[in-house]
């Protein structure tokens, strides 16, 4: 492995995690609530693009079809948490999303077993990519680049357009921004919608990495919390940005000592930096009184 | 209304009492009661450290499995009698949580939350990658114990000794939620302003939860291993921890020992009497978890409280 081959498998795997970080973030900030199931919109994700691909979809339909599969989930979360659990403490929704994910993965597991499903990288396929003397799987870039234009989406959906405006209002005062006409409920849904779209589309992205099943959304889920947390759950950028770093840091370190240390050395860099600044790496404000 | 003896008393009767019933069961019921009384501990434990002190950590599990492996390596390497081996094992625990409580301080709900999934990501890997020490993904097997006047120690033994040993802690953790200690741990929960205002040191509170509650877990732990023979490393992943969580939350959360009595006798007997659960188990407990978060948020003990209150109204509202 070359040090560009490295590199780039680490922004690669660094940018699944900022797309499920940047789910968090988003429904963290617009309602208090950190999902854990949001591994299991991934999840879900995968499991669609597997099918869409075995039945033959052109690749733009796999991406849409990725997309609303995690977009449904994300509703159907969102009226669970707020209709059935609205009057709960923020422990109680902590379980509840826990219960939710377990449900989902089980749910999985009975209807597809523990086994992998293997997985055919999307749009380019298995393929390797000489550049500048280091080879660099095409799916690699392809992850990378998918996560730069979805987080670039983001970015201008909520500086520009009027629908992200209206989910930043509500994120930072859901009472004035009602008084000045926006549809909260609506705009809350839209933040869940958003955030299980993108969780969907990581999980296309990285299925063919690990293959599909059951708890793989589980296990993306931990590093995706410490890259929102590097992120200071405020912006699409500082997580982005987290994810990334989080993904490079982590994939140098298994090649310096070794891949059963993973975790170890995530959770490192989370001690490391909350205790340094508990509000996260690019979190402006102190935290929020939740 | 006092209680007849003083709590050591009632414990020590009630012990007995409970562990000559358990003796008194047919083989499986008693093995089942054994499975039990390591389930009450475990949502004792846990419940100190939700429900009272109010912080939330899913690394119970990895206390489960730090006391089955810490009284297992010690039996195996040091050649030292059980009694000891359990007792430095939950030393273990305890120091372990006092180190893990030390470390998350500063953090809360989420956060908190996060740290300790990491903790319990990281011991499995220890144990997964700990080779001859831990048995890897196979676990260790627990060597046969011979105890001075009893002789080996059976099944029936560990159960006897499981039954009493949750009795004693029923009754010692209902009377460590009444004195002082246990006071001060409610009242950081409730507000950790004003707990520091009347002189509460809530940071040291917060510590000794985590300590007490990790090592009563630890030895739910070494009960656990005792009762299998062996040490399973794959019954300590997150998905146990939301089983404990389910059981404290269906018991009811907050002070008493009520509710994570009652949560495990309710839970753990519905899929021992309905057999054909099997696969399903996970749903059944997802599904029982949310329902309760949903319909009875403050669980079985606070829907029996509740019930008067509510007849009354029932009652009420009949009347023109």
């Amino acid at each position: 492995m070359t040090v560009a081959g490295i590199v780039v498998g680490g922004l690669a795997i660094g940018a699944v995690y900022a797309l499920v970080a940047i789910g968090l973030t988003l429904i963290f900030r617009a309602t208090g609530i950190v999902n854990f199931a949001q591994g299991e919109l991934l999840m879900i994700g995968a499991y669609t693009y597997v099918f869409l691909h075995g039945a033959g979809a052109p690749p733009a339909v796999q991406l849409v079809g990725s997309a609303c599969a995690g977009m449904i989930a994300g509703l159907v979360l969102f009226g669970v948490t707020h209709f059935l659990l609205r009057r709960a403490t923020e422990v109680v929704v902590i379980i509840g999303t826990l219960a939710i994910s377990i449900l989902l993965q089980a749910a999985a597991r009975l209807e597809f077993t523990d086994n992998p499903m293997r997985a055919v990288p999307w749009l380019l396929g298995n393929r390797n990519l000489a550049l500048a003397g280091a080879v660099i799987s095409t799916n690699s870039l392809t992850i990378v680049v998918a996560t730069l234009v979805i987080g670039g989406a983001l970015i201008l959906l909520f500086r520009h357009a009027l629908l992200g405006k209206a989910m930043r209002a509500v994120a930072e005062d859901p009472y004035r921004a009602g008084l000045t006409g926006i549809p909260v409920r609506a705009m809350l849904a839209a933040t869940w919608v958003a955030g299980g779209g993108v969780a969907g589309v990581a999980g296309l992205l990285l299925s063919p990495v690990t293959g599909v099943f059951p708890s793989m959304g589980a296990q993306v889920l931990f590093p995706a919390l410490i890259a929102a947390a590097l992120g200071g759950f405020e912006s699409v950028e500082g997580v982005l940005l987290g994810g990334l770093v989080l993904g490079v840091v982590q994939t140098v370190g298994i090649f310096l000592v070794g891949g059963v240390f993973r975790d170890m050395i995530t959770f490192g860099v989370l001690l490391a930096v909350l205790m340094w600044r508990p509000q996260g790496l690019f979190g402006a404000r102190p935290e929020r009184a939740h | 209304m006092r209680a007849p003896f003083g709590p050591v008393m009632l414990g020590v009767v009630g012990g007995i009492v409970c562990s000559v019933v358990a003796a008194a069961l047919p083989p499986f019921a008693r093995f089942v009661a054994g499975e039990l009384a390591v389930l009450v501990i475990v949502s004792l434990g846990v419940n100190l450290l939700l429900g009272v002190a109010g912080r939330l950590s899913v690394a119970s599990p990895a206390f489960v499995g730090i006391g089955a492996n810490a009284m297992t390596i010690i039996l195996l390497h040091c050649r030292v009698s059980v009694l000891i081996a359990v007792p430095l094992a939950v030393a273990v625990g305890w120091a372990v949580g006092w180190l893990l409580g030390l470390v998350t301080l500063r953090l809360q709900g989420f956060y908190l939350a996060v740290v300790t999934f990491g903790f319990l990501d990281i011991f499995l890997e220890v144990l997964y990658s700990g080779g001859a020490w831990t048995g890897g993904g196979y676990g260790l097997i627990v060597p046969v114990i011979i105890l001075p006047w009893i002789g080996k120690l059976t099944v029936n033994g560990v159960v006897v000794a499981a039954a009493f040993t949750t009795v004693v802690l029923i009754v010692l953790t209902q009377t460590l939620q009444r004195s002082r200690i246990g006071r001060a741990w409610i009242a950081s929960k409730n507000d950790a302003a004003v707990a520091e205002l009347q002189g509460i040191d809530v940071r040291r509170v917060r510590v000794q939860a985590f300590a007490v509650s990790s090592a009563m877990i630890t030895l739910a732990g070494c009960f656990e291993a005792l009762l299998l023979g062996v040490t399973n490393p794959s019954a300590y992943s997150l998905n146990v921890a939301i089983e404990h969580f389910t059981y404290v939350v269906i018991g009811g959360l907050g002070a008493g020992t009520a509710g994570p009595v009652a949560g495990p006798l309710v839970l753990f007997a519905i899929p021992e009497v309905f057999r054909s659960i099997g696969q399903y188990r996970e749903v059944f407990y997802g599904t029982i978890l949310l329902l309760t978060l949903v319909l009875a948020p403050r669980g079985i003990s606070g829907a029996l409280e509740e019930l008067p209150l509510r007849s009354r109204k029932l009652l009420r509202r009949g009347r023109p």
